[in-house]
């Protein structure tokens, strides 16, 4: 326990050396001390002396530190999301793409991309996917739970019937839209990835990830109660249910958002958070800040990775962490029908 | 504590699980809860520890109902040890202890020295000082009910309430955990399933049949053949344990030691629900 902090000092140390990583590869490498001088330019103008190349200043600021920055907020909001909802359903496969959450997300962000609901400009994209994700959330839990408990089995189920569900009526609305243009924007955007950072529309996950995270861990007693049962918790003092809600809408509103801005990325939320429960533990009052740091820098490699294995070409980012996923699921599943937890 | 159960009932889909039960946990005693499956001792129970609010009647604890506190409030003055024992979790030993804690603590709250000074002493008057850090999915079953009562310890508790605490445990374990809670000198209601267990240990035993209490007092006193018989539909006898004193029921014997009639009269309120 005692060796908490410096986990937690050890894992933001990887964040940043990650991030300024990820900022120096790419077609044009440049040196580590030109991204942090660069960074800082912008954050106090007139400080630091140029040294660099207009175009590297470019690379720096307007291409890859947003990319990057974005890697790390959907990282630690798919983590951290999935940390949760396996806490809040008690069971350890529990992830956003598993059970459907970001299928869901999807099915709203896309419905509102072909047909447009200019109510709300430019957060309708995001507040559509906010709904579908809670939606789909609520469905595969009115499915899945059975005798007071989420059985593997039905939760995974559940979570497979409403992604497909979710998907199919998605690739239905691509298919029947009128316009061909919107059309491609949406199958494009399904593809997912970060290509589309943009520093203007960071603000709004970056928020809300960082708003869900804190407000989970100032929950994360409950959550710790939560999940050695429902009624357990209500002998510790905890409204199970009404705490489940709301830990389901601060799961939905991330994922919502990092859908709409990143399309589907699976496993991330599957896998961060039993990596760091097997190093730090269970009490998520360490386990959720320590999963935040992870989930960001497993997703900026993931996304490294995405943008020079087949460079110049570059592959979905989903394509990575699925490679790395789908054995890791595997091998949880086994691994569980021995009875353990992840160990 | 003082805990005082009255007219207790509640229905589910068309089944009497408590029809007017009624019983008293004196400040200080160990009270035993028995009866057949299905009497209604879990329902009872989770009426105590406000899982369950019932029809009519109410539980309090000295004199306050426990719905007119709130699920912390009463948190903090009762520890409850469930029937069933979460598997399946990465936390250690001390993590499931700690959330005993979690009633008395605000929302931001971090550990104080205190509070592992409550779950160092909970730890110790279970007898697992030692294993702290250890996962608590690697304890046997008896070392993980011996943390589940730690819990329940560290809660600061008033009252212990437990659903069957030596379900699962072999026959030592059983004698180690009621050993233990009868050690601890709080006020204490546990519902049991092996009568001369609640004989050995008990103070009160309350019988429930059919979701009321058919017979309470001290074990000698509501341990009886007829009783047996009746509630259980079994041929008993009861004697003395040849090293305790204590009254000792021994069941069977003659051509058949069940009586036919007694599961023809109905005594699982399960069964004898509206047909459907």
């Amino acid at each position: 326990m005692r060796r908490t902090p410096l986990w937690l000092g050890a894992l933001a140390a990887a964040l940043v050396v990650s991030a300024t990583a990820a900022v120096m590869i790419g077609p044009v490498s440049i040196r580590p001390d030109v991204v942090w001088r660069i960074a800082l330019d912008h954050a106090m103008p007139g400080w630091q002396t140029p040294s660099w190349q207009p175009f590297e200043a470019s690379i720096v600021w307007d291409v890859r530190l947003p990319r990057v920055l974005l890697a790390a907020i959907a990282g630690a909001g798919l983590a951290v999301v999935g940390a949760t909802l396996q806490a809040l359903l008690r069971n350890p496969l529990a992830d956003p793409y598993l059970l459907g959450t970001s299928a869901g997300a999807a099915l709203g962000a896309v419905a509102v991309l072909l047909f447009g609901a200019p109510l709300l400009g430019g957060l309708s994209v995001p507040a559509a996917a906010f709904a579908g994700a809670l939606a789909s959330i609520a469905i595969v839990y009115v499915l899945a739970w059975q005798d007071g408990r989420f059985p593997t089995g039905r939760l995974v189920l559940s979570g497979v019937a409403v992604s497909y569900l979710c998907s199919s009526v998605t690739n239905l609305l691509i298919f029947r839209a009128r316009n061909g243009e919107q059309a491609r924007t949406a199958l494009f955007w399904m593809l997912g990835g970060l290509g589309g950072a943009e520093w203007r529309t960071l603000g709004l996950p970056a928020s809300i990830v960082v708003a869900g995270t804190a407000a989970l861990i100032a929950f994360a007693r409950s959550l710790n109660a939560l999940s050695l049962g429902e009624e357990a918790a209500a002998t510790l003092g905890v409204d199970a249910s009404r705490f489940r809600r709301l830990g389901f809408v601060l799961a939905s509103l991330s994922t919502g958002v990092l859908v709409a801005m990143t399309g589907g990325i699976g496993f991330v939320g599957l896998m961060v958070p039993h990596f760091v429960r097997l190093a730090i533990g269970a009490d998520h009052r360490r386990l959720l800040p320590a999963t935040a740091l992870a989930g960001g820098i497993f997703l900026i490699w993931a996304d490294v990775l995405a943008r020079t294995v087949a460079a110049p070409e570059e592959l979905p980012i989903g394509i990575v962490t699925a490679f790395a996923g789908a054995p890791f699921f595997l091998w949880l599943m086994r691994a569980r029908s021995r009875g353990g937890w992840a160990a | 504590m003082r805990l005082e159960v009255r007219d207790l009932s509640w229905a589910v889909g068309g089944a009497r699980i408590l029809a007017g039960a009624a019983l008293t946990c004196e400040t200080g005693t160990f009270v035993g809860l028995v009866g057949p499956n299905g009497s209604g001792k879990s329902s009872l129970l989770r009426c105590v520890y406000r899982v369950l609010r019932p029809d009519s009647g109410v539980a309090s604890v000295d004199g306050r109902g426990v719905w007119d506190l709130s699920a912390r409030g009463l948190a903090r003055q009762l520890g409850v040890v469930l029937q069933d024992r979460p598997g399946d979790t990465a936390f250690t030993v001390r993590d499931v202890v700690l959330m005993g804690r979690a009633p008395h603590k605000a929302l931001l709250e971090r550990d104080t020295a205190d509070d592992h000074r409550h779950v160092d002493a909970s730890l110790q008057r279970v007898g697992l000082a030692a294993l702290g850090d250890r996962a608590f999915d690697t304890l046997s079953g008896g070392e993980k009910q011996r943390v589940l009562i730690a819990r329940a310890l560290a809660q600061g508790p008033r009252l212990l309430v437990l659903d069957e605490p030596t379900t699962h445990l072999d026959i030592g374990h059983q004698l180690q955990v009621l050993e233990l809670i009868r050690g601890l000198g709080v006020t204490a209601i546990a519902a049991l399933h092996d009568l001369n267990l609640a004989a050995a240990y008990c103070d009160q035993l309350f019988v429930l049949e059919r979701g009321a209490i058919r017979a309470h007092g001290a074990p000698q006193e509501v341990l009886t053949p007829a009783l047996i018989e009746s509630v259980y539909g079994v041929k008993a006898a009861v004697g003395r344990h040849p090293l305790t004193g204590k009254p000792h029921v021994f069941v069977g014997g003659g051509e058949s030691g069940v009586l036919g009639s007694a599961f023809a009269l109905g005594a699982q309120p399960g069964i004898t629900g509206k047909p459907v």
